[in-house]
Order: structure tokens, then C-alpha cells, then sequence
């Protein structure tokens, strides 16, 4: 196997974390995305 | 490629794509299930990868747990539940360092991996899990834990326009 396939996703979903952290402002949204 | 790898690449495309819903959806109630379609390909990698403690104890924790917790938040509190356009904030500055920290991530492995080989990992029960946890990666653990305590705080202070004093 390719260990990047998983490293790429892991770092991807932390991304769109961050994301979602900074941009939304209802506080449940705001958890989900941590 | 491997069967593995395209049950990786697969299962990792379901992972980012739901979880790139979750954060742009408009409906509170359908992030909340993009969110279970999300962690479960996240439980599917671990049982790929064969770590199947800890693919069940995403399902029963996360998907389980977490999930039904969120939906039941938004069932109690007066949450918007069709459509709403007042759940985000301008987006540009959210976009350039979730951006830029994700794909810089995936730069920097794909930098140091490279297309490289490993063999199929050994299976991991609560064994190994529990040395790995408490032996070598101790202090990411205890930093995961501030961090969580960290969002909570962040979160009712950002959610509490009384706290901030209305500077919103």
C-alpha cells in the first residue's frame, strides 16, 4: 500500500477543518467542524 | 495499486467530499448527516488500514455518540432548521488558511512519501493501541485533549453575543 493515499486525506479533512472553524458562526456548525 | 489503495483512494474521496458539505451546506440538520457519511469513511480507512479498535470506536463514539448529541442540540435550542443564510461568516480569510494549511499539508507528505511502499500494516487491537497512545505518542494526546477543551471555550464565546459585548 501507499501510505500517502491516507496522509493526503488526513491532511485534506484538516484543512476543510480550519475551514469550517473560520467560517461559520453557529456554534453547533462550529463543533462540527473541530 | 493495489485493491487497498483504491479502497483507500475511494473511501478517502467520500471522506473529503462529505466533509466539504459539511462546511458549505446552508440546512444545520444536513451537515449534521454529511457528518455521519464522513466519519464512517473515516471508521472505513481505519478497518483498511487495519486498525479495527479503533474503526469500531469511531462508529460507536463519533457516529454514534457525537452525532446524535449535535442533532439533539439542535432539536433543544431554537436552531434554524430549513435553509438559513446567517450561519456563516464572509468566507475569503476562512478559505486562504483552511486552504493553504490543508493543501501545504498535503504538499509536504506527498513531498516526503512520495508514490513509496509499505507493507500492509499488522492488526491493531487495544493492545498495541494502548502502548502506541501511552508510550511514544503521549504528548500528541494530552495536546488533543487542551485542544478540545479549547474549542469548547471557543465555541460558546463565539456562539454568545452577551460575552463579546456585540462586537460581532
Amino acid at each position: 500500500m501507499h501510505p500517502v493515499i491516507p496522509y493526503v486525506t488526513a491532511a485534506l479533512l484538516f484543512g476543510i477543518g480550519v475551514y469550517g472553524v473560520l467560517r461559520r458562526r453557529n456554534a453547533v456548525l462550529l463543533l462540527m467542524a473541530v | 495499486m493495489t485493491g487497498l489503495d483504491v479502497l483507500l483512494l475511494g473511501m478517502g474521496a467520500v471522506a473529503v467530499g462529505s466533509a466539504l458539505l459539511v462546511v458549505t451546506t446552508a440546512h444545520l440538520v444536513r451537515a449534521g448527516l454529511y457528518l455521519v457519511v464522513s466519519l464512517g469513511a473515516v471508521a472505513g480507512l481505519y478497518l483498511a488500514l487495519a486498525a479495527e479498535l479503533v474503526a469500531w470506536v469511531q462508529v460507536l463514539i463519533y457516529v454514534g455518540a457525537v452525532v446524535v448529541l449535535l442533532l439533539f442540540a439542535v432539536m433543544l435550542t431554537r436552531a434554524p432548521i430549513g435553509a438559513s443564510d446567517d450561519l456563516d461568516r464572509p468566507g475569503w480569510p476562512a478559505l486562504l488558511i483552511g486552504g493553504g494549511a490543508g493543501l501545504g499539508l498535503a504538499a509536504l507528505l506527498v513531498d516526503a512519501y512520495g508514490w513509496s511502499r509499505v507493507g500492509t500494516p499488522s492488526a491493531g487491537g487495544a493492545g498495541p493501541l494502548g502502548e502506541q497512545i501511552f508510550g511514544a505518542w503521549v504528548l500528541p494526546f494530552e495536546v488533543v485533549s487542551v485542544l478540545l477543551l479549547a474549542a469548547l471555550v471557543g465555541a460558546i464565546v463565539t456562539s454568545r453575543p452577551d460575552i463579546t459585548g456585540g462586537r460581532r
